[in-house]
């Protein structure tokens, strides 16, 4: 119990970090194809951001470019009011794969990490404690189900202070249940840490239980946005959350004209 | 109760089962030999091969020419893997190096080692470095394109989370890239472990005053065909040996990987 309040204390600590990311006019070209077209794009400090979009429509390449694992061909992005010159140090990147190191422990990938070497094992623990699978902390990561081997991610992320998580697809490759168990798990985690977020994905329903605000992309820019101001957790089964769903899914399958 | 059992007899059987051929092939062997339907010289019996190992080992031959070939052996697969190492290291992780270095490497492996023998005794004589030349040759090379391999084949997706988690470029080598390509690394150690024995076997035979192979080409000259198949054995013996260190190492270092346990 003591414990607990503690590791709350030590998360309560860390909203005010939360970073706000601004990108200006950005552009990214890869060998004569334009895959974003000059792209003002913004989000609030703790805010979750998702980015909606048919596959090639440059969602990924905006997460890579705001991680700092691409350069922009022209524009710039600015992370915690920060022209981005390299790798940014607030961004984790979630891929669809968990890009786990067979080769080591569950915990000694999450203690990778942790920023302070003195403190590694306890974060590790910590972090594995709040995914739910501290008792799989010996494990090789070889053995754990897809769902499993995510939050393992997630928790890597946590371990490492990140201000700023981007998910690029993170649970594509799931099935739909632990799907449904993983998006709780994100929302409960942003909720007790408030880092800011964006995450990209194609699916809607994923994006409406749990942006602030919804940006739809096509081929290249950011044609619709809609803030969700639905309760959380939000109710799948209400009749708000299926007009905002059904809102969203037209806009993209391009029958709001 | 029945199904323990048959478990527990699966497992006598899958030990036992590698051995029932060199097992029957001796018996066989040693019938013949002993029924006299092959002339003695050409080949003598398993037993009388036996006994003639006893009698090199009592004596201290074997032993000493054991040691000789095991020195060379060992010797000339460090030189030549740690060259072979650091070569794969440069042309693995800078792409300028494996530009300049690697299709002339590429061409040289294209040539038996063994082929150079003539020009090696011209360089070196026969002496130890002739045969310390040759084996480094042999083992650079199973090394070198084994390990390039495994460093180049590295998950790209696995470095991008090592530098946005940011590891340093020693850290992202030695926790990512090596640990990465250690199964290809070590499927080359397997390979020039292989190439080591026969280079020996061939360099001691050329030109040479101890060692295995020279017990052996002597034995020749004094028609002692049981010395002679007493070499054969024991670099049978030694090669199995350095293969099944090999595979435990494997199975210990790869134990992370659901292929190898």
């Amino acid at each position: 119990m003591s414990n607990n309040t503690l590791l709350e204390a030590r998360l309560v600590s860390r909203t005010d970090k939360a970073v706000a990311v601004r990108t200006h006019a950005l552009s990214k070209e890869f060998s004569g194809r334009l895959v974003l077209h000059s792209l003002d794009f913004r989000v609030d400090p703790g805010e979750l951001v998702a980015v909606v979009g048919k596959s090639g429509c440059g969602k990924s390449t905006l997460l890579r470019l705001i991680c700092g694992l691409e350069k922009p061909s022209s524009g710039w992005v600015e992370v915690d009011g920060e022209r981005l010159n390299g790798l940014s140090r607030h961004a984790r990147l979630m891929f669809q794969d968990a890009a786990l190191l067979p080769w080591k422990s569950v915990k000694a990938n999450v203690a990778l990490a942790a920023p302070r070497k003195s403190l590694r094992d306890r974060v590790a623990e910590d972090a594995l404690q709040h995914v739910g699978l501290r008792d799989r902390a010996q494990e090789w990561p070889s053995i754990l189900s897809g769902g499993q081997r995510q939050r393992v991610a997630l928790a890597r992320a946590l371990a490492s202070d990140a201000n700023l998580l981007l998910f690029d697809e993170p649970l594509g490759a799931l099935d739909a249940l632990t799907r449904l168990e993983m998006q709780a798990l994100i929302e409960r985690l942003w909720l007790e840490r408030r880092f800011s977020a964006i995450l990209v994905t194609h699916d809607v329903e994923e994006a409406a239980a749990l942006a602030d605000r919804i940006l739809l992309m096509e081929g290249g820019r950011v044609t619709f946005q809609t803030t969700v101001s639905l309760e959380r957790p939000r109710d799948r089964a209400s009749a708000e959350f299926t007009a905002l769903k059904e809102a969203i899914l037209e806009r993209i399958l391009g029958r709001h004209a | 109760m029945a199904a323990e059992s048959i478990a527990y007899r699966n497992r006598w059987i899958r030990l036992a089962a590698p051995w029932l051929v060199p097992i029957g092939l001796i018996l066989f062997w040693q019938i013949f030999a002993v029924s006299g339907l092959i002339p003695h010289r050409i080949l003598p019996s398993p037993v009388e091969v036996m006994q003639a190992g006893f009698h090199l080992t009592v004596t201290g031959e074997m032993p000493a020419h054991l040691w000789e070939s095991s020195q060379r052996a060992v010797i000339g697969l460090l030189i030549g893997g740690t060259i072979g190492f650091v070569f794969a290291l440069l042309n693995g992780l800078f792409g300028p190096a494996h530009l300049v270095f690697d299709s002339s490497l590429q061409m040289l492996r294209n040539i038996p080692h063994l082929a150079m023998i003539p020009l090696v005794i011209l360089w070196f004589g026969i002496g130890e470095p002739a045969k310390m030349f040759l084996i480094v040759i042999g083992v650079f090379f199973p090394i070198y394109i084994n390990t390039v391999h495994g460093i180049r084949s590295t998950d790209p997706k696995l470095i991008e989370m090592g530098r946005i988690y940011g590891l340093t470029p020693w850290e992202l080598l030695f926790t990512v890239v090596l640990p990465s390509a250690l199964p290809s690394i070590l499927v080359g150690l397997r390979y020039a472990l292989g190439i080591m024995w026969l280079t020996l076997i061939v360099a001691e035979t050329v030109a040479c005053d101890n060692g295995i192979g020279y017990m052996t080409m002597n034995a020749r000259e004094f028609l002692q065909t049981d010395v002679v198949l007493v070499g054969i054995l024991l670099y049978a013996l030694l090669g199995k040996l350095a293969d099944t260190v090999t595979q435990a190492l494997e199975r210990w270092l790869l134990r992370w990987n659901p292929a190898y346990r």
